[in-house]
């Protein structure tokens, strides 16, 4: 059985891109059903902050897991963690299904992801990791609990719990590994935990209009400049220092200063790389990604803690990868909003900050079409020769357009909408939708924390010596500071609305 | 005339197929050799345009996630 892109719906059903934008529009469209006052998305379980001690003494599953709304209220925790886990199973299983996976290793695989990802989580909310020493909401956790310590990390703990678990479990544990590497699809999870940002966007956009366009326009200013200045950079580098031939610099190129794996992937077949090209620069990527976003939120919120927007968007693109983005900015977005809390005392609303780094990758992921097609048509006319007028098909862009942010900006599109049009509908709109871009999302990007640790296997960097070491220079010593530059000129001075108390 | 042929690859080399023909060759520019040769002795003359549509199942599963196309080819062969 074949995989052609031969029609502009080729793949609709059966690329995980697709279904990252059908699953989040479906998730979507119920959390909508609270306009005509049907909460079908309150059922959905979710952390408690919770104290070891207090918990051991009397212990009780309410204690650790709600559901989203007072109106499943009724539920038991473990009945509430239970439909999650129908609901999440089953749907993806659907997905999983139409895109060829083995549905049976699938639900196996997803099974103990679940079951990791909310022990992840539950232990992610214990306060002595989570709890900041301030009064958010009336109360101060801190007094409430009488703790004596606490790191202070907001949700960030519970991610990095995640990751910690994928990571031990791809690198020391291949075997098991291999058994649930089926279900672990970061990149499906993250780009609709994406599409369901789209609903914060619209409330984002509610709150402060003229910042969130500012926001978008930067985003895309920035990405542009990215792009020419770190490809050429990146290419010379590799021709003149590293020897490498056009291919695999104009390849490398991409995976570093771009997008990473998609973009290598894209370039490598405009240019008609043979496709042991990108599958090398992918590992090289995905690996060196793990780096960035284990070692950047820290890096950027320790370093310039007073710039919370220009840290996400450098981050943007910086981090390879949607999946490592996307995780980099919610990890930075809690240390940053957990640090300024504890430090003076201000709450930024959350979810500005990863949502510079998302708007700066999205832009950069729909450029990644439009310069592939352009590398394409270099190519053709300046590298090879060849007697056969051959050219480059218009589809080629649509093909490589990334679909899931179709459904991103159709959400944050249908928000404006109502936003223009049936303001009336907007309290009961967000009803609904605060629980989808709130606990679903939550919980995709837990999906992916869990799944990218479980994909990444360090040892792969064995052998690869120069292009490692091209990657290394690429990133850290190039890419890195220019982004960081870039994201300045473009967002510096810009601050997270503050959260209503 | 338009002549639709699948695109894949192996380890090493470029495969070429539809239902009545598999070419393999080492690089793209031979793939088209081989395809050109193979119009000559089967049409002699006429105008022909090639396309080539990549299967993207040859990729690995986990790699696919990442972008589902690589590439497509259009082109125009005449034999006089």
């Amino acid at each position: 059985m074949s995989n052609l892109n031969k029609k502009w719906y080729s793949g609709m059903s059966s690329t995980e891109d697709w279904w990252s934008a059908w699953l989040g529009l479906f998730f979507f469209g119920l959390g909508l059903l609270s306009i005509w006052g049907l909460d079908v998305v309150g059922w959905i379980a979710k952390p408690k902050a919770w104290e070891f001690t207090n918990l051991i003494n009397n212990f009780s599953w309410s204690k650790l897991i709600k559901t989203s709304s007072k109106e499943y209220a009724h539920l038991h925790p473990l009945v509430s963690i239970l439909i999650t886990y129908i609901v999440f199973t089953g749907l993806t299983s659907i997905g999983a299904y139409f895109q060829k996976l083995n549905v049976k290793k699938y639900i196996v695989g997803f099974t103990i992801i679940f079951l990791l990802t909310w022990f992840a989580w539950i232990v992610g909310y214990e306060v002595h990791f989570s709890a900041i020493d301030a009064v958010l909401k009336g109360k101060n956790l801190f007094e409430v609990y009488d703790l004596s310590w606490g790191l202070q990390l907001g949700g960030g703990f519970g991610f990095m719990l995640a990751l910690a678990i994928g990571l031990i479990i791809g690198n020391f544990f291949k075997g098991f590994a291999t058994k649930i590497r089926e279900a672990a699809k970061p990149e499906w999870f993250i780009k609709t935990a994406i599409v369901l940002l789209g609903i914060k966007l619209g409330m984002m956009t509610m709150k402060a209009a003229g910042f969130t366009y500012e926001l978008a326009l930067a985003g895309a200013a920035a990405a542009f400049v990215a792009y020419l200045l770190f490809w050429p950079i990146i290419y010379y580098v590799g021709r003149k220092f590293f020897k490498l031939n056009r291919s695999s610099a104009a390849v490398l190129s991409s995976g570093i200063s771009i997008c990473g794996v998609s973009a290598s992937i894209a370039t490598a077949g405009a240019i008609k790389a043979k496709p042991i090209i990108p599958i090398a620069v992918a590992t090289l990527v995905l690996v060196f990604a793990m780096f960035e976003l284990v070692i950047l939120p820290g890096f950027y919120s320790s370093v310039a803690p007073n710039q919370p927007i220009v840290n996400g968007a450098a981050m943007g693109m910086t981090v390879k990868t949607d999946g490592a983005d996307a995780a980099a900015g919610a990890i930075l977005d809690e240390l940053m909003v957990s640090k300024q809390l504890k430090t003076h005392n201000i709450k930024w609303e959350e979810g500005w900050i990863l949502s510079a780094a998302i708007l700066t990758k999205i832009w950069i992921d729909i450029f990644i079409g439009i310069w592939s097609f352009v590398l394409a048509v270099v190519w053709i006319r300046n590298v090879e020769n060849k007697k056969q007028k051959e050219r480059i098909p218009w589809s080629e862009i649509w093909f490589r357009f990334p679909k899931f942010i179709l459904a991103y900006m159709l959400v944050w599109f249908i928000y404006l909408g109502m936003m223009y049009f049936f303001p009336n509908i907007l309290d009961n709109a967000q009803v609904g939708g605060n629980i989808v871009q709130g606990t679903f999302r939550k919980f995709m990007f837990m999906l992916t924390f869990l799944s990218i640790g479980i994909i990444t296997d360090f040892s792969k960097l064995k052998g690869m010596g120069r292009l490692t070491l091209l990657y290394a220079i690429g990133l850290f010593v190039i890419i890195a500071p220019i982004a960081y530059l870039v994201a300045y000129i473009f967002h510096h001075g810009m601050m997270p609305p503050l959260a209503s108390s | 005339m338009q002549l639709d042929f699948t695109l894949s690859f192996t380890e090493t080399q470029w495969i070429c197929f539809d239902d009545s023909i598999e070419i393999l060759a080492d690089s793209l520019d031979e793939l088209d050799n081989h395809i050109e040769r193979h119009l000559r002795e089967k049409y002699q003359k006429g105008s022909f345009r090639i396309k080539m549509f990549f299967d993207f199942d040859r990729f690995p599963h986990w790699y696919r996630q990442y972008m589902p196309h690589y590439f497509n080819r259009d082109y125009t062969y005449t034999i006089k």
